[in-house]
């Protein structure tokens, strides 16, 4: 329907009153147009010329004819019939659709998932078993491999469902849940491997499921926040073992993070917290002083029970540099994290519980990320009793050893992928800003401080292509030293990998 | 050697400068979008540009192109934007402008683009509630860190009340629209979004500002100090543009076109009426600095101050920098289409036949 302009009112020789529509003449209360109206008025003057006569014969034709188009332009019963019918098409295609072809919840729900898919290249051929000392390229090895140099891998692929079960629409004191599944390899992959399950096929297994409760109110950006999560989910420990697929520029996680378990989900319940927290309204930026965490878990990976009475704690404490937006020291922060564990040791042979062993974790970290520039540190040290046996006269000896690590990472981006105002933009299309990031990254493992020549050193260079929301390309090489006493091994290793979300 | 590259330099500087004199392309934030996300705002002279091409075919023949950037998160994202170097000039609100100067972006302002502006305070329509006073205690929405917040603060003032006397709730524009349609909030402080809701019966206005122009929003056009370093010249011609542009649509007899062009951004013809048929147009939209504009920033940024979303004071009369608008007033021979205002919004002298 089309919208009516306002009206212009002229007084002609003050006698006849004649509105004009469509004219568009600002008013205080502008009205749809109306005829012309014609009020009780005096004839016209005597003295009139002939010319006046004509001149006003020829403006109300004119009158007339805009009378007449006016008229075209109203609404008819036809036009609201039309509309009528339209609705009621629409609301019955919307039912049908609704019945027929939607996914429906009991609460709350959004589904999302996410996939890798690669192509690997190895410097040397791997033969079955692979050798510690090379790199794996894949997360789905056979039982049997041969002279292998490439190989195209679904390393990941998880969906996941997350929403909310009670939502409180006065303080946001809200209480969510997430469940996902992931299929994935083996247990020197980012991810860890099912429970009972085998290196050589993807299992689909339980990976995220726990409800979170916010105690504190999130109705506003500003504030502390304070959440505890109960069931299985990640630890919060350090950096590069908290960092979503989503985030992480590098394909390979660090090596520290599978060695420590902490690839694996744990069962728990952990508190999360922000404190002295800032809400710059003027560039929708938060920042908290103090990021924490304190938690309990099993300690015994994903999907199982805990096979002992004494439950693993975690907690971490982060700073944040206060600054205002535009200070360069936006987004500095430093961070510790402690992971006390206790672990059971067992006879090698007979698989009979020996004695309780420790499995101890301490990490600092320092993270940097100002567009377009981000730079973090990690490092790690554990303290883990490996094994313990009998001696000769019956005592038990333990055998314990201390590894550390160190893990940098550089990145760059070009594009504006990472900025949430750009990322928000109105367009009509599927826009999105293209970013292109290279990254280096160093990782250092040193599974035995006490012994010499046995690290393993990983240079990575990559780039990573942001070409659509939830989807990124990303190329990886992987230069690998495995440092020994007899001469270092080199290897290295080429990934092509595109992850996508929806 | 040394003669070669000497001989290399004088080869190469002039093309490097002339480069340099150019940008390839403007990018220009807008602090909004249309109904639907969509890269469409109405309401200003800046909009009515954009609409037009306006500054496409003046840029055309140097081959820069002209990219405007349309921002859901209004004013604070444009203000991230800004700090990243991701635009050149924005046409945003009062109070991100200022939040962001006090915070040390380098910017300037170079045209009033709005004045008058005001908010709206819309209840559901079987509401009880009757007026502001009435909604104390009750969960008002209003999008913070953009000028709603500014302006709702001081119509606050202005009635004795405090927003503490409120449960304030951040939501943007259209997330405040769906929630106050779905009464999961008390009111919504908003500007003529409100307008189609109304004429669909669902929402009422208890109060708005439209009668009381010091409680009004200001906009503008800034530009970063890095690029008006770089391209005065640019600058100029995207000022004197504007300005076409600006006087085009002060011209009462356009007033029905202008309405035309902005309800493409999904408002409908009724929101644009409600908010501007009780102004001349000549008057919302003056690109003037004048008394009026330059007392009322000073007022905003005290406002600021005072809800301490601003951190710090600064020289308002030097941020707003007239030499681009003064020089192209002088050119295109427009001195006499905006009356200047004085501190309370009235005009100070008697209108030319021009401006008339």
């Amino acid at each position: 329907m089309k919208q009516a302009a306002p009206a212009l009112v002229l007084t002609l020789w003050g006698a006849v009153t004649v509105t004009l529509p469509g004219t568009a003449v600002a008013q205080e209360n502008p009205t749809p147009p109306t005829p012309p109206t014609l009020s009780s008025s005096p004839p016209a003057p005597e003295n009139a010329t002939s010319s006046d006569l004509g001149a006003l014969k020829k403006e109300v034709a004119e009158l007339r004819e805009q009378l007449k188009q006016s008229n075209a332009d109203r609404v008819t019963s036809a036009d609201v019939l039309g509309v009528q019918t339209d609705l009621e098409n629409f609301k019955y295609q919307y039912q049908r659709d609704r019945e027929t072809k939607s996914a429906l919840s009991n609460r709350y729900l959004v589904i999302t998932g996410l996939v890798q898919t690669r192509f690997a290249y190895s410097s040397d051929e791997l033969n079955s078993p692979i050798p510690a000392n090379v790199a794996a390229t894949s997360a789905n090895n056979p039982s049997v491999v041969h002279n292998r140099q490439t190989t195209f891998d679904v390393p990941l692929a998880v969906v996941s469902f997350n929403g909310l079960l009670y939502r409180d629409y006065e303080k946001a004191r809200n209480l969510g849940f997430n469940l996902s599944f992931a299929a994935t390899g083996g247990t020197t992959s980012n991810y860890g491997l099912p429970a009972g399950g085998a290196n050589y096929n993807n299992f689909l297994t339980v990976w995220d499921a726990n409800v979170a409760y916010q105690i504190l109110p999130t109705i506003e950006n500003d504030g502390p926040r304070l959440s505890l999560t109960f069931g299985q989910q990640l630890v919060p420990f350090g950096l590069e073992a908290n960092t979503t697929e989503e985030l992480r520029p590098v394909i390979n996680n660090a090596i520290f993070v599978a060695q420590t378990g902490f690839n694996l989900r744990q069962i728990g319940l952990v508190a999360r917290g922000e404190f002295f927290s800032q809400y710059d309204f003027g560039y929708n930026y938060r920042q908290s002083l103090i990021q924490a965490a304190l938690g309990v878990v099993n300690g015994n990976g994903q999907n199982r029970d805990d096979e002992n009475n004494n439950k693993d704690i975690i907690a971490r404490l982060a700073i944040t540099v206060p600054a205002e937006y535009n200070s360069f020291l936006r987004e500095l922060r430093v961070g510790g994290s402690y992971y006390r564990g206790r672990k059971l040791l067992t006879d090698a042979t007979t698989g009979n519980y020996i004695v309780g062993g420790r499995r101890d974790r301490y990490g600092a970290d320092v993270y940097y990320n100002h567009w377009p520039i981000g730079l973090t540190y990690e490092y790690v040290r554990t303290q883990e009793d490996l094994s313990a046996s009998y001696d000769a006269s019956g005592s038990v000896v333990k055998k314990s050893a201390s590894a550390d690590s160190h893990t940098a990472t550089v990145f760059y981006s070009f594009g504006q992928q990472f900025l949430t105002s750009i990322r928000t933009e109105g367009k009509f299309n599927d826009w999105w800003p293209k970013t292109f990031q290279p990254f280096i990254r160093y990782d250092r493992w040193d599974p035995d401080r006490a012994v010499a020549n046995n690290q393993i050193e990983i240079w990575t260079g990559g780039f990573n292509v942001f070409f659509a929301e939830t989807t990124k390309a990303q190329l990886n090489y992987n230069h690998r030293e495995q440092h020994a006493a007899t001469g270092n091994t080199n290897s290295s290793e080429f990934l092509a990998q595109i992850q996508f979300g929806f | 050697m040394r003669k070669i590259l000497i001989g290399l330099l004088m080869v190469l500087t002039p093309a490097t400068v002339k480069a340099a004199d150019l940008p390839t392309e403007i990018r220009i934030g807008v602090a909004g979008v249309g109904t639907g996300n969509r890269p469409v705002v109405g309401g200003a002279y800046v909009a009515t540009a954009a609409n037009n091409g306006d500054l496409e075919n003046e840029f055309k023949k140097d081959g820069i192109a002209v990219e405007y950037v349309y921002f859901a998160g209004a004013g604070p994202a444009v203000n991230e934007a800004l700090a990243n170097g991701q635009l050149d000039f924005a046409y945003q609100g009062d109070l991100p402008a200022l939040v962001a100067k006090a915070g040390g972006l380098q910017t300037k302002l170079i045209l009033a683009a709005g004045r008058f502006s005001a908010i709206y305070i819309g209840v559901p329509v079987d509401s009880p509630y009757r007026t502001l006073e009435d909604l104390k205690g009750k969960r008002v929405a209003v999008f913070k860190g953009t000028n709603l917040q500014l302006a709702f603060y001081n119509v606050l003032t202005s009635r004795g009340l405090k927003d503490s006397d409120f449960k304030l709730i951040n939501m943007s524009t259209y997330d405040g629209n769906a929630a106050l349609l779905s009464k999961d909030i008390d009111a919504q402080v908003s500007g003529n979004d409100l307008v189609p809701l109304v004429d669909r019966g669902a929402v009422r206005i208890i109060y708005d500002t439209r009668k009381e122009v010091k409680l009004g929003r200001l906009t503008h056009v800034l530009v970063t100090e890095d690029f008006e370093h770089k391209y005065p010249e640019i600058v100029q011609r995207l000022v004197n543009t504007l300005l076409k542009t600006a006087a085009w649509e002060s011209d009462e007899t356009n007033r029905g076109k202008v309405y035309q062009i902005w309800v493409k951004s999904g408002l409908g013809l009724s929101a644009w009426k409600v908010d501007y048929d009780a102004f001349k147009i000549r008057d919302r939209d003056s690109p003037l600095f004048d008394e009026f504009y330059r007392t009322h920033y000073k007022r905003l940024l005290k406002a600021g101050r005072e809800l301490k979303l601003v951190r710090k004071d600064f020289d308002i009369d030097r941020w707003l920098d007239p030499t681009y608008l003064n020089r192209g007033l002088k050119e295109l021979h427009l001195e006499g289409v905006w009356p200047e205002q004085d501190a309370e919004g009235k005009p100070k002298v008697q209108l030319t036949a021009k401006s008339r």
